[in-house]
């Protein structure tokens, strides 16, 4: 349960950016520099990731107990541990990013059966 | 760059809401830094730059509206709207960034030069006075009982020989009265300052400053009646003051002396009553000092001549800042102008894009919208736009300031530490936001234009009415981009004319060195010219046989020797009113070593000094001021007293007026006469140096001379010229920079409503192509039509400046110089048919090879 009560359905549906940035999370923590190159080089848009946009997002997420700041990993620099902040998602933050990911598999997998989408190969 | 993006990107966090910025702004930055680090190019680092900054606008934003509700919906709707057409944000912010920081900075700089309070308590009721009225008598009378005036002291420039126990010194010094130093807040370091009974009682007492004190008695040595003497007269030191301590634009003076009564002309500072100016104050002051003269008198200046008034005054800060109000009006309005530029640029880039966006309006009433929410969506965003803007020029203020002063070292002279003044700033974004909003009313009703019913046209093409406004718009910009150009042109010439920043004689490669004979030596004036003579044989004995003269007076040596006409053309002046020439005696060679323009008839020669006719040069300003109905004043004479009795001279020659003291002021009228004919004992050498003579050199030929005369300072005339020139010379930077930016805005603007009106014009052209006609001929035809719009626009435009001309002429400047140069005219139109033909050849071109059948589908 989240900070303020809140379950992980009454989350749904995430902001895209916010799913975004959970699930690069859910790899290990990281910074913000690591999160935008990983959201960019996962969008074929082609759109920039500004920083304001991204921290007004983890800012957001952090304050309602989805991720959470964290101790820089083993190995990392330790200038680099001094100037970023790191994050990692809570067992809550999970929560919320399996079942927003289940709820587009199920968005999908309607599309597919109505024809929209090809089958999967 | 990247340092300078990230502070600016810093500052552009400042819209963020507290809370954010405080949790997340170091490590938003710190993002940035990585992201402009990594990227590849300085203009992938700008545009990264420009894209992070909008994007901490757009969460700023989106933080309100959440905030507010649905209430600000519309400043939503108008940022998204802006952030479809980058291009235009870019183009509309980024002119008005530029006016407004070239605006803040520049009247910052204005400010600071011009009007900032002097580092005087009670500035702004100081002034000064002068003219042939001016006696220490007459001050004090003054004070005594003149209207409007607290306080005021009479005070005179001189010269010594300074003996004490280090080495003599050639010393400038200021004869004043008791009461001059606290007038300008000054504080002795050490004993105290010159008193009534000092002045009163004619004692030999001394303040100096901590300069002469330390050179003569040593670093940190007590004050303890110690003598010093000053032209072989003992006096004794009693206060020493701070060596930063200057009056105004007056160099290098060491000490001050109590003044004479007999000084038979003087100079004085006052303190005028609250509330009272030098302008309103001159007509009392002057009736109130004739009357204690001659009450006869005093009838005959009621309607004085203007020219040669008997008494001059001036608020001090005007005297000793050396700006006069033309120079500041000047300024301001070219302030003004590159605003209003920037203003009608943002208007009609706004304009052409509502124009595009008919369509949009029209289906937006026709769903049911009011005309009003229309007019208010434009406005949104045009406000958007002032604001960003604004505030991008805001934060480029400081650096456009840095550059600007980067240009002129010493300017202030460590007067002030210049920073952006804050209420300039509000005042200038103001301004800006106030004119987009004002001129943003024109595209917003423009928005209302073609009624309610769906336009029939399509995207990317536009109809025959859409076409002729934008001519119109297009034609109305270049007019006003002549306007501007021809007039910013004649603005920045006039200026030239008036306010030069070079001095006007040759200044490289000379040595100065400045004397006074000691007066135990050379008792008299007529004693000092064997000494001249000797120095003159000795120069030419030099290595390499340099020119070398001697003169009682130099440019920018800041000392006036400035004496009363007392008879023109052998007659008291017509109107009996006294005016003043400034006597500078030379040695025949000093015109040509100089450099001075010769205007008419002759420079002097060996034998006027001989002979015993007295012969002299003038200088324009003279013949000007004492024979203005005169063709020449070549064969006439005029009559002054130097200290031997009234001499007649008869004119032979004039020459160009120069500069002989920093800003803003005109040349005072100036007669050169032999210095055989007119001896000083106080006279300045200069030498031609570029035959490798050096300071050393001088000194040793003064030595063996007379050992008993010390060398004076040896300077370069760059080095005695100093900062004095810096200011004239910022001023025009000022100037130049103002309107060269106006001149590139208007360009810029001038180009882009073309640039869009041919793009506009294209369905024109495929259709013409598709129906037959010849590619060439249709992007001629183009080309030609664009030449007779900008060409007729253009006429329009001169027709105009030639009006705004007659203006400047009329109401700006001084009277005699002429502002209507057909240079300028034809600068400025061969300027705008290049932008005409810049904005039309590439769009021309292009539509030549577009496939007609392509732009008919309305793809094109």
């Amino acid at each position: 349960m989240g900070r303020d009560g809140r379950t992980a359905e009454d989350f749904l549906p995430l902001h895209p950016l916010e799913f975004r940035i959970l699930l690069v999370l859910t790899e290990g923590p990281a910074h913000g520099y690591h999160i935008v190159r990983e959201i960019e080089s996962a969008d074929d848009s082609g759109r920039r990731l500004y920083p304001a946009n991204l921290y007004r997002r983890i800012r957001d997420l952090g304050a309602s107990g989805l991720i959470e700041e964290c101790p820089a990993p083993d190995g990392v620099p330790a200038e680099d541990a001094v100037r970023r902040s790191y994050y990692r998602p809570t067992e809550l933050g999970l929560t919320v990013a399996r079942e927003e990911a289940a709820r587009m598999e199920s968005l999908v997998g309607d599309a597919r059966t109505r024809g929209l989408l090809g089958a999967r190969s | 760059m990247r340092g300078v993006l990230l502070r600016l990107y810093r500052h552009a966090l400042r819209l963020l809401p507290r809370g954010l910025r405080r949790t997340h702004g170091e490590q938003m930055a710190t993002l940035l830094a990585d992201q402009l680090r990594d990227a590849r190019s300085p203009a992938g680092r700008l545009r990264i730059f420009v894209g992070a900054v909008a994007d901490a606008l757009a969460v700023a934003l989106a933080f309100r509206w959440e905030r507010r509700g649905r209430g600000n919906g519309r400043f939503a709707v108008a940022a998204r709207s802006l952030l479809r057409r980058k291009g235009f944000l870019v183009g509309t912010v980024g002119t008005l960034a530029v006016a407004l920081g070239m605006l803040t900075a520049v009247w910052t700089a204005l400010d600071y030069t011009s009007l900032r309070p002097l580092p005087y308590p009670e500035d702004h009721r100081l002034a000064s006075a002068n003219g042939p009225l001016v006696t220490p008598e007459m001050v004090r009378a003054w004070e005594r009982g003149a209207p409007g005036i607290a306080a005021a002291t009479p005070w005179t420039l001189d010269a010594a020989v300074v003996r004490g126990a280090g080495d003599p010194r050639n010393v400038r010094t200021m004869t004043v009265d008791a009461g001059f130093l606290e007038l300008l807040g000054v504080r002795p370091v050490m004993g105290r300052l010159l008193t009534r009974e000092d002045v009163a009682s004619g004692r030999r007492v001394a303040v100096v400053s901590e300069s002469l004190w330390e050179s003569q008695f040593g670093e940190g040595s007590p004050l303890g009646g110690q003598t010093l003497s000053f032209d072989s007269q003992p006096f004794e030191v009693v206060g020493v003051i701070p060596r930063d301590f200057r009056f105004g634009r007056y160099r290098g003076i060491e000490a001050w002396l109590p003044i004479a009564d007999s000084v038979p002309r003087a100079s004085a500072l006052l303190l005028l009553d609250p509330g009272r100016s030098p302008d309103d104050l001159l007509p009392e002051l002057t009736r109130f000092s004739l009357d204690r003269v001659d009450p006869t008198l005093a009838a005959q200046f009621e309607d004085g001549d203007p020219r040669n008034p008997p008494l001059r005054m001036y608020a001090l800060r005007e005297m000793l800042q050396g700006s006069s109000r033309p120079q500041l009006v000047g300024m301001a309005l070219a302030g003004l102008l590159v605003l209003v530029v920037a203003a009608a640029n943002v208007s009609s880039l706004f304009l052409a894009r509502t124009e595009e966006r008919r369509e949009e309006f029209a289906i937006r009433r026709a769903l049911g919208a009011e005309s009003g929410d229309v007019v208010r969506d434009v406005l949104a965003e045009a406000a958007l736009v002032a604001v960003l803007g604004g505030g991008l020029g805001l934060l480029c203020a400081p650096w456009i300031l840095d550059a600007l002063l980067a240009s002129a070292p010493g300017l202030l002279h460590g007067l002030h530490e210049i920073r952006i003044d804050g209420r300039i700033a509000v005042f200038a974004a103001a301004a800006t936001v106030l004119a987009v909003l004002i001129v943003g009313v024109l595209p917003a009703l423009a928005a209302l234009r073609g009624g309610s019913v769906v336009s029939r046209e399509r995207a990317g093409t536009a109809g025959r009415g859409t076409l002729r406004f934008l001519d119109g718009l297009a034609f109305v910009e270049i007019a006003l981009t002549m306007l501007l150009v021809v007039g910013a042109g004649l603005l920045v010439r006039t200026w030239v004319v008036l306010f030069p920043a070079e001095p006007g004689f040759a200044v490289e490669g000379k040595l100065t060195m400045e004397f006074q004979l000691p007066e135990d030596r050379y008792p008299t004036a007529e004693a000092a010219l064997p000494f001249v003579e000797e120095l003159e044989r000795a120069t030419a004995s030099l290595p390499g046989a340099p020119g070398g003269e001697i003169a009682t007076s130099i440019p920018f040596d800041g000392l006036w020797w400035m004496v009363p006409v007392e008879a023109l053309d052998g007659a008291r002046p017509a109107d009996d009113r006294p005016g003043d020439i400034h006597f500078r005696a030379v040695t025949p060679g000093y015109l040509e070593l100089m450099e001075f323009d010769l205007l008419e008839g002759r420079t002097l020669t060996e034998e006027d000094a001989g002979s015993a006719l007295r012969r002299a040069v003038v200088n324009q300003r003279a013949a000007r001021a004492f024979w203005p109905d005169a063709p020449t004043p070549l064969g006439r004479t005029v009559t002054f007293d130097t200290g031997a009795g009234p001499v007649e001279w008869e004119i032979v020659g004039v020459v160009a007026d120069v500069r002989t003291e920093g800003t803003g002021t005109t040349a005072r009228p100036s007669i050169f006469m032999p210095l055989a004919s007119a001896p000083q004992r106080r006279f300045l050498w200069v030498v031609d140096a570029s035959t490798g003579v050096t300071a050393a050199d001088l000194r040793s030929v003064v030595r063996g001379i007379d050992a008993g005369v010390p060398p004076g300072e040896v300077q370069t005339f760059e080095e005695r010229i100093g900062t004095a020139m810096t200011l004239p010379r910022f001023q025009l930077t000022l100037l130049g920079t103002l309107a060269a930016v106006g001149a590139l805005l208007a360009g810029l603007g001038c180009f882009s409503v073309l640039a869009y009106r041919i793009r506009r014009g294209r369905r024109e052209l495929g259709i013409r192509m598709a129906l037959g006609a010849r590619p060439g001929r249709v992007g001629s035809r183009l080309a030609l039509r664009m030449l007779t719009l900008g060409g007729g626009a253009a006429c329009l435009g001169a027709a105009g400046a030639w009006t705004l001309s007659s203006w400047i002429e009329a109401t700006l400047f001084l009277r005699g110089v002429s502002v209507r140069d057909p240079a300028t005219y034809g600068a400025g139109l061969l300027f705008v048919l290049l932008i005409v033909l810049a904005a039309a050849a590439g769009p021309a071109v292009r539509a030549m090879r577009v496939d007609p059948a392509h732009t008919l589908r309305g793809d094109g």
